[in-house]
């Protein structure tokens, strides 16, 4: 069974949603990535600037630190790349990845429910999907998030208990 | 007066094989066979041989040794940025030297000369202003250098840090939120970094249509100091109702002096620290307190210190790692 899990996706995909109905079905603690961007980059994303991926360096570096200071932990994280997926899990051989897959249009209208949140409109969107290289089946397990938000949850859980 | 130490020649003696074989050993026990080498343990145990280093310092100009500078020692914060720091040396075969300096940019500058005439092959160093004299040296020496605990100060090579600044004014932010309007802020040492926080808090206050007011001392923060930084606050300032310490220490002082003289926190003054110790994680009531990834910031300047040597460029010549705003049960 997993113990550490990054959960990964674009911004509104569901990531925290689903990561914290997962670390509170498991026990473990919840980290949302979003939380560990340094003050410089919360200035760019709040202007709309997408990242670098030398803005991107300490975010992930925090974030695989968090899966390395703990023995169990649920991490939310978009891990747009591969390079960054492996930044994630530097070092560590048991790492669960999840990959919350769904479409533009899909998670474009999840995006205009959402208030209160550093994303800026459908250009960041856009970026991000430019961005993405969705991870192979070796690297991540798949859930369509055309389900409901229970049914990709359930089937999370039952992928990680197996 | 020095005793004398047993040589190469006193062990290849004890155990009857020549001096290379022991050498060999040294080098790695795996280049002699598996009975030798119990012999040859046995023999550098009950000599007690100490390896000289030395000739090897002189044929490959390389120490195997990296210079740690910190401003003090005292401060917690310095043994869990050494812990990461290790975590990465230590098995890379590396060893660290440790010096510090208490606050003073002459004290800096003897130290570097020490470190550097030992030869050491790159340094980690904990402050962003250094006298003329450090510069020229650092250039000349020729050995990667990085600057920690501040990302925003321009480095000489390479600096890995935090936005002392910006984690300030989030946590003054954070206080005003939360209703508190005569913070006042308690600052030791007066170093870059504090000063750098300073700024933050004065800034948000003014942003916020509030008057700042900073108590400063050039002491070493303890916990005693900050007991008498709330007493200075509350004769200043009677109606104070926020504390703002640019450490944890001062913050647990002037929460326990608080709690001495029957202040409730957080009901008449809301207390914040800067770090997040373990202490602040255990106390009653819960510090509220920047926490700060100081074992981070450790490994990943050993980490990119091996990648330099290893002679790869400066992949970054500023990294900067987030801070997190602890609520506590303080504010």
């Amino acid at each position: 069974m997993g113990k550490k899990i990054v959960v990964l996706g674009v911004s509104g995909s569901g990531k925290s949603l689903i990561g914290k109905r997962l670390a509170d079905a498991l026990g473990y603690p919840f980290f949302d990535g979003d939380d560990y961007h340094n003050s410089s980059n919360i200035e760019k994303m709040s202007k709309g600037i997408p990242l670098s991926d030398q803005d991107r360096f300490g975010w992930l570096y925090t974030l695989n630190a968090l899966l390395k200071n703990h023995e169990c932990a649920v991490v939310a994280c978009s891990g747009l790349k591969p390079e960054y997926r492996d930044m994630l899990k530097k070092d560590l051989d048991d790492v669960t990845m999840l990959y919350l897959k769904g479409d533009f249009d899909t998670i474009w209208q999840r995006h205009q429910k959402r208030n209160g949140h550093y994303f800026k409109g459908q250009d960041m969107l856009k970026s991000q999907f430019a961005t993405l290289i969705e991870p192979t089946q070796s690297e991540a397990f798949s859930l369509d998030i055309s389900q409901d938000a229970d049914a990709v949850f359930q089937q999370a859980l039952a992928y990680i208990k197996q | 007066m020095k005793k004398k130490r047993p040589t190469l020649q006193d062990v290849a003696d004890q155990v009857g094989i020549t001096k290379m074989t022991v050498s060999r050993y040294l080098k790695n026990p795996d280049l002699v066979s598996s009975p030798l080498q119990t012999r040859i343990r046995e023999a550098l145990d009950t000599l007690g041989y100490i390896p000289n280093r030395a000739p090897d310092i002189l044929s490959n100009a390389k120490s195997h040794s990296i210079g740690v500078l910190f401003p003090s020692l005292t401060n917690q914060v310095f043994s869990e940025v050494l812990r990461g720091i290790e975590s990465v040396f230590e098995p890379a075969g590396y060893q660290t030297m440790l010096a510090h300096y208490g606050y003073s940019q002459e004290a800096e500058e003897a130290r570097i000369i020490t470190l550097l005439s030992y030869n050491v092959d790159g340094l980690i160093i904990s402050e962003s202003t250094h006298t003329e004299r450090v510069r020229k040296m650092l250039d000349v020496a020729g050995i990667p250098v990085i600057e920690i605990m501040d990302s925003v100060s321009p480095p000489i090579e390479q600096a890995i840090g935090i936005d002392n600044e910006a984690a300030a004014y989030a946590m003054t932010q954070l206080m005003i939120k939360k209703g508190r309007q005569k913070i006042v802020y308690f600052a030791a040492r007066m170093d870059m970094r504090t000063l750098l926080k300073i700024r933050g808090y004065e800034r948000a206050m003014e942003d916020h249509g509030l008057t700042p007011l900073c108590l400063k001392n050039n002491e070493a923060s303890s916990f005693t100091l900050g007991g008498q930084f709330l007493h200075q606050a509350l004769e200043q300032q009677p109606d104070t109702d926020g504390i703002f310490c640019t450490n944890d220490d001062l913050a647990i002082g002037a929460l326990y002096a608080c709690q001495k003289a029957g202040i409730s926190i957080p009901q008449q003054i809301g207390i914040a620290g800067f770090h997040g110790h373990n202490i602040s994680r255990a106390m009653v009531p819960l510090l509220a307190t920047v926490i700060t990834p100081r074992e981070e910031i450790g490994r990943l300047a050993a980490e990119q210190l091996l990648s330099r040597l290893k002679g790869e460029p400066v992949s970054q010549r500023v990294i900067e790692l987030p801070f997190q705003l602890e609520v506590g049960e303080s504010l």
